[in-house]
């Protein structure tokens, strides 16, 4: 495929459909190369990361001014937090203006962006109550994410793997600089791997907590704004898709691809060698009429189904073939995350993408190009209510964001430091049911191995020789 | 022919305001917002994702069916990826039949049809012409391919670059799939075809409708034609004059140039062009279209607005001048092709570039230096005798302060450079030097 033209270097926007992506069950092979996952850190940073070094000054202005606040914290060590008093910051405007003023007239692309300043402007009566529940997480002079105060006893919620190093240990001097210029250092209490949540916790009471809204339901086309301590989001979008369950580990496996050019149906064009499909006996050609009783009309229908399906949950099937009708009865494998593989290389192009950007089983799609670094604040409407947090940077046309009701549900523990663990639910199911498979396969496995006993048991003295060999042929 | 018809109505009934260079206030997003949600919840079933029947061309692209007898735009590069045969996909999982009908090639708009009977769900054609800098638009698409478990992506942006070539650029951002997809109006007309990304990612380019439009009859009885080169300056032919490219109501004249065809011609700055070789015009983007299918020493009759008075004029179109007239935002455009012949290689990890190429893998170490995860056989690392394992804590005298400040250091050198490195293995300390290699 060609991805480039001779001239402009326009990249085409055909996607070869490996086959990875044509597979029936829209999962990609278990044995698929792997291919090296991109490293934002090696690309050059893109123009506006850049230009938040110009931010410095600013931001050692406000270390300046916190300076004797944290000297009267280490003073008294045995003291309890101080209470934390939200104050009005009255900084003209956020970054992005200022950078603004500064350059010689807009051009087209700035003056007729998403972004301008103008457009970030309008977003400011809808950032005023979650700004003040919104941290900037810095270390060493760089903004590293944002987080979300979620407990008035200091805790903040944010993005794991943009505090922590590639082995999942907290980077050393990390600060939460909160909306009145308050820096605290953090500590992390714990951690949610699947959904890439730390919560992370500062010595202060009495913080203001992001008001979570789990009514509101983000339509696509919705408008939202990244909100940041400051008066002004540092990007906005739409909403894309509605949340869904990005997790494939938990979604079913049969392993089969289809015919993608019939319409009267659901006919499978190929079975993956090894698949639990090929164990239960499909075969080409065959098609698909029932799913645990319930017929089903079109490929979707049926990839629907068994993506609800658990892995190692058993499921009968009814195909047709010439013969007539036949029940299968697979037992469900667990469908292989995507990984890099499958991903288009196009996406990293426009800038560096965050290194956990998947399996989320609860996310939001929406159309801002956050940078890495910008991830871990509050998504919130044009009523400023708050939708969810950004998770990840995903692709040169997506990011997600976990809803508020799921955040709130892994929050429901937050007064104890710890998260709940709601899938642990899903997941316990899903080990019955594996145990369940394995006492299966035991019981084969004990009468494959009495079977190759008696094959191989030495006859008794009174039999002849030669039958033995001819046996054992 | 019912599309003529149809946008001539629909230039009637436009009505936009002027994009805003203001801050908005809260109602006025919310009304725009609504706008959003109503086209993509209106326009959804329309946008389908266009496969080849043939197993072999795993491509697939995306379109946008206009008529309920199945007629569909996409882009000329989606169908000649997939071949005649279709594969049509609706969001909701529906397949239905289709073939590719002509192309062009050059401007990389194409039509295909659903070839099975039904009364499929079509969106209206808007005018390209109409939009102006500034206007929001809404793209959509299958990115990546089909997915059943999720609908089209909406994407909401600008519309900020205009190409004579007939191209939008907006700042809804596009991926490979999303070819062919349809860019709505606010009122879900479509606008534009998505046809190709820079690496900027504002750099979202559709064809424009209008432009897709002149081809219509060509593609609705041809096959493909043209080759792919999508080149901002056609040299069109020249007026020699300055016109108000928000134009909604005639051509409104801003400048005219001495000794040119214009002021020949005896066009006046405030004068508004409402009639060019024959058609009716009422925007400036509509004209250039018109102009763009002349050549230099055509005779054109023009008629305008003077006042209350009207007049008739005829002029003589000149050469395209080696360096147009330069305004603002074509001097921007120009400034941008520039740009886009330039390298953007650093940000396509498949480009081949002049990058020093090393040949190990560098994780942090938690600490000082950098450690080596991996070495490629054979590469400027290897024959350094670095192993996996070794801890880089110098390069070229510099101490080393983490993987990516070292692979900074590398990617600031050339290939055929040396380059001193200083590991650690265990606790001994080595010294080697690598020559760096072209990355290939």
């Amino acid at each position: 495929m060609k991805t480039r033209t001779p001239i402009l270097a326009a990249l085409f926007l055909a996607v070869p459909l490996t086959p990875a992506l044509l597979r029936a069950d829209g999962e990609k092979p278990a044995d698929a190369p792997k291919k090296e996952e991109a490293k934002p850190e090696d690309k050059p940073k893109p123009p506006k990361y850049e230009e938040q070094k110009s931010e410095k000054p600013k931001a050692a202005e406000q270390e300046k001014k916190e300076e004797p606040k944290k000297e009267e914290k280490k003073a008294a060590p045995g003291e309890k937090p101080k209470k934390f008093e939200e104050q009005k910051s009255d900084k003209p405007a956020a970054a992005k203006e200022e950078k603004k003023e500064e350059s010689k007239g807009p051009s087209a692309e700035e003056k007729y962006g998403r972004e301008t300043a103008e457009i970030l402007k309008s977003w400011e009566p809808a950032m005023d109550e979650v700004r003040r529940a919104t941290v900037q997480l810095i270390r060493d002079k760089k903004d590293i994410a944002f987080g979300c105060a979620v407990h008035e006893n200091g805790y903040i919620l944010t993005k794991a793997s943009e505090v922590e190093d590639k082995k999942g240990v907290l980077l050393t001097g990390i600060e939460a600089r909160f909306p009145d210029g308050m820096r605290l250092p953090v500590k992390r209490v714990d951690v949610h791997r699947q959904y890439d949540l730390a919560l992370l916790r500062v010595e202060a009471r009495g913080l203001k907590t992001m008001p979570w809204d789990e009514k509101t339901v983000p339509v696509p086309g919705s408008f939202i704004a990244a909100a940041t301590p400051l008066r002004l989001p540092v990007a906005v979008g739409v909403v894309s898709v509605a949340p869904r369950n990005l997790d494939d580990s938990q979604k079913g496996y049969l392993g089969v691809r289809f015919d993608e050019a019939w319409k009267e149906g659901v006919k499978i064009a190929e079975v993956t060698a090894g698949s639990p499909a090929s164990k239960a006996g499909f075969v080409s050609d065959d098609i698909i009429k029932m799913v645990d009783g319930k017929p089903v009309a079109t490929i979707e229908d049926f990839k629907s189904v068994i993506a609800t399906m658990r892995p190692y949950q058993s499921v009968k099937i009814v195909v047709k073939r010439e013969k007539g009708d036949r029940e299968l009865n697979p037992t469900l494998a667990s469908r292989p995350n995507a990984g890099a593989f499958g991903e288009d290389p196009r996406n990293t192009m426009s800038g560096p993408l965050s290194n956990n950007r998947r399996g989320y089983p609860d996310a939001l799609q929406h159309d801002m190009s956050l940078e890495p670094n910008e991830v871990g604040g509050p998504i919130v409407d044009l009523d400023g209510h708050v939708l969810g947090i950004n998770i990840a940077r995903s692709g040169r046309i997506e990011c997600f964001a976990i809803p508020s009701k799921t955040v709130k549900g892994l929050l429901s523990k937050v007064g104890e430091g710890k998260f709940n663990h709601p899938e642990l639910e899903a997941l316990r199911e899903q080990r019955k049911n594996a145990e369940a498979t394995l006492e299966r396969v035991k019981k084969d496995l004990d009468a494959l191995v009495k079977r190759i006993n008696e094959a191989e048991a030495p006859i008794p003295a009174a039999e002849s020789d030669g039958d033995e060999k001819d046996d054992k042929k | 022919m019912t599309f003529l018809r149809l946008s001539l109505a629909l230039f009637a009934a436009f009505s936009l305001a002027a994009p805003s260079l203001r801050a908005e206030t809260i109602d006025e997003l919310k009304a725009r917002e609504h706008k959003v949600q109503e086209v993509a919840k209106k326009v959804m079933p329309s946008v389908v994702a266009i496969m080849s029947k043939d197993p072999k061309k795993p491509g697939s692209g995306s379109g946008v069916i206009v008529q309920k007898d199945g007629l569909i735009l996409t882009a000329a590069h989606v169908t000649a990826a997939t071949g005649d045969d279709l594969v049509i996909v609706f969001p909701d999982g529906k397949r239905a039949s289709g073939k590719a009908l002509g192309a062009n090639r050059g401007t990389d708009a194409g039509l295909a049809k659903i070839t099975d009977e039904g009364d499929w769900p079509a969106v209206e054609m808007g005018s390209s012409d109409r939009m102006r800098l500034g206007d929001w638009c809404i793209a959509m698409g299958h990115p990546g391919g089909f997915n059943y478990e999720r609908r089209p992506p909406v994407r909401a942006g600008r519309i900020w670059r205009r190409d004579s070539d007939g191209a939008i650029f907006s700042s809804c951002p596009l991926i490979g799939g999303d070819s062919g997809g349809p860019l709505f109006d606010l009122e879900g007309r479509v606008i534009g075809i998505n046809s190709s990304i820079h690496g900027n990612v504002r750099m979202n380019r559709h064809v424009a409708i209008d432009t897709l439009r002149d081809d219509w009859d060509k593609m609705m009885k041809e096959k493909a034609w043209g080759i792919q080169v999508f080149s901002p300056d056609s040299g069109r032919p020249r007026l020699g004059a300055e016109f108000d490219r928000d134009s909604q109501e005639g051509v409104k004249v801003l400048e005219v140039f001495d000794a040119l065809p214009a002021s020949k011609a005896g066009i006046k700055a405030g004068d508004v062009i409402y009639k060019f070789d024959g058609a009716d015009v009422a925007t400036y983007h509509h004209m250039q279209r018109l102009i763009g299918k002349k050549k230099p020493g055509d005779k054109i009759k023009v008629s305008l607005h003077r006042g209350k008075e009207n007049v008739d004029c005829e002029l003589e179109l000149a050469k395209p001048s080696k360096r147009r007239e330069s305004k603002p935002d074509e001097e921007e455009n120009e400034k941008e092709a520039e740009k886009d012949k330039g390298p953007p290689e650093p940000k396509i990890p498949d480009e081949k570039g002049p990058f020093p190429y090393f040949g190990a893998e560098l994780e942090d170490t938690g600490g000082k230096g950098a450690r080596v995860a991996a070495v490629k056989e054979n590469s400027p690392a290897a024959k350094a005798g670095l192993v996996a394992g070794d801890i880089i804590l110098r390069l070229n005298d510099k101490d080393v302060d983490g993987p990516t400040p070292a692979s900074e250091l590398i990617r600031s050198l050339k290939p055929g450079d040396k380059i001193t490195i200083k590991t650690k293995r265990g606790e001994t300390e080595h010294s080697a030097d690598a020559t760096l290699e072209k990355k290939s």
